[in-house]
């Protein structure tokens, strides 16, 4: 099940600066765990420790946001697009 | 006077989100903007600060800010402060609408909470690098249910590293697109639509995607859990991270 991350700026500091990963997972939590083990680092900025979406992190499944769908259990289908959009504060 | 034109316009941040959205919403027939601001302008703030130029350096931001709104047509005002828990109930009386470019979150969330709690409708956005967010949020009147806020999208002041346009840079057409998106959601909420859209820029690929979030039923505003900004801690979470 090949589906695309895309990475926000704030972390491409962790894929080498590529905006987009393609990655193996059936669920958004299985791509999340297929991105940690090609890009070490990544999953902590997107999950905490008790393995939830971090509270100032939401993660699409096309245009569709997953808490609205089944959170990190929503399943992918091949060529689905997973966004990770964190917030960013700057704007002066 | 046109019903546009006796609206009145917060801009919090004459930045970079601030300049263009301010410029596009005195230029567009909003009768007055209120500029709020405590900085002042450096040279390396004019590739994006749109309002401003060499003869302004040194000069606060919302001043200068203000003179270039009057002189696009809207009556303009500065105020040389920060919106801040116990400022915001002043800076909030009579606004219809608040146009929020801070460059920090606590910015955003006292921002945010100032309007729920004050029934004012808000746009708000975020921008660093190649790209950025913007939401409008439509003010829950009286007896209506919750509609979606930004901590609804965000739910708290975000721990760890943060990146802002002074450390991190920011693209300054990008950040010119986000101000000038934050003014046609202004417009669009002045004239009656409903709020609730979340647009994501990324620049480097021209991509710009719309969703609208539901309102999240554990916010704190949808539960009434913030009654009083002086009491709530706007330092970065460290709970969630």
């Amino acid at each position: 099940m090949a589906v695309t991350v895309r990475i926000p700026p704030a972390l491409r500091s962790l894929t080498e600066g590529s905006d987009e990963v393609s990655v193996d997972g059936g669920t958004v939590r299985a791509a999340i765990d297929a991105l940690e083990a090609a890009h070490p680092g990544l999953k902590e900025r997107v999950m905490n420790a008790e393995g939830k979406v971090l509270r100032f992190v939401n993660l699409f499944v096309g245009e569709e946001d997953i808490r609205m769908l089944d959170g990190l259990d929503t399943e992918l289908k091949d060529g689905d697009d997973v966004s990770i959009i964190p917030a960013i504060a700057g704007g002066r | 006077m046109s019903e546009l034109g006796a609206k009145t316009v917060l801009l919090v941040g004459a930045g970079g989100l601030g300049c263009p959205a301010g410029l596009a919403l005195a230029r567009a027939g909003v009768g007055r903007l209120l500029v709020v601001d405590d900085d002042t302008v450096e040279g390396t703030n004019l590739h994006r600060q749109i309002l401003f130029g060499e003869a302004d350096l040194g000069r606060p931001k919302a001043v200068v800010a203000a003179e270039r709104l009057r002189a696009a047509g809207a009556r303009a005002e500065a105020h040389t402060t920060r919106f801040l828990p116990e400022t915001a109930a002043s800076l909030l009386d009579g606004v219809d609408l608040v146009v929020e470019g801070s460059d920090n979150f606590p910015s955003k969330f006292v921002v945010a909470d100032g309007c729920a709690l004050g029934g004012v409708s808000v746009v708000q956005a975020g921008a660093v690098r190649w790209g950025g967010w913007a939401l409008a949020v439509q003010a829950s009147g009286a007896g209506d249910e919750h509609r979606t806020c930004l901590r609804c999208v965000f739910e708290e002041v975000p721990s760890g590293p943060v990146l802002s346009c002074e450390l991190a840079g920011v693209i300054g057409p990008v950040v010119g697109v986000l101000g000038a998106l934050q003014a046609k959601l202004a417009l669009a909420l002045l004239a009656g639509e409903a709020g609730g859209a979340l647009y994501s820029y990324e620049g480097r690929r021209d991509r710009l995607r719309l969703t609208h979030p539901a309102p999240r039923a554990e916010c704190p505003h949808a539960l009434g859990a913030i009654d009083d900004l002086e009491r709530i801690d706007y330092a970065p979470s460290t709970a969630s991270a």
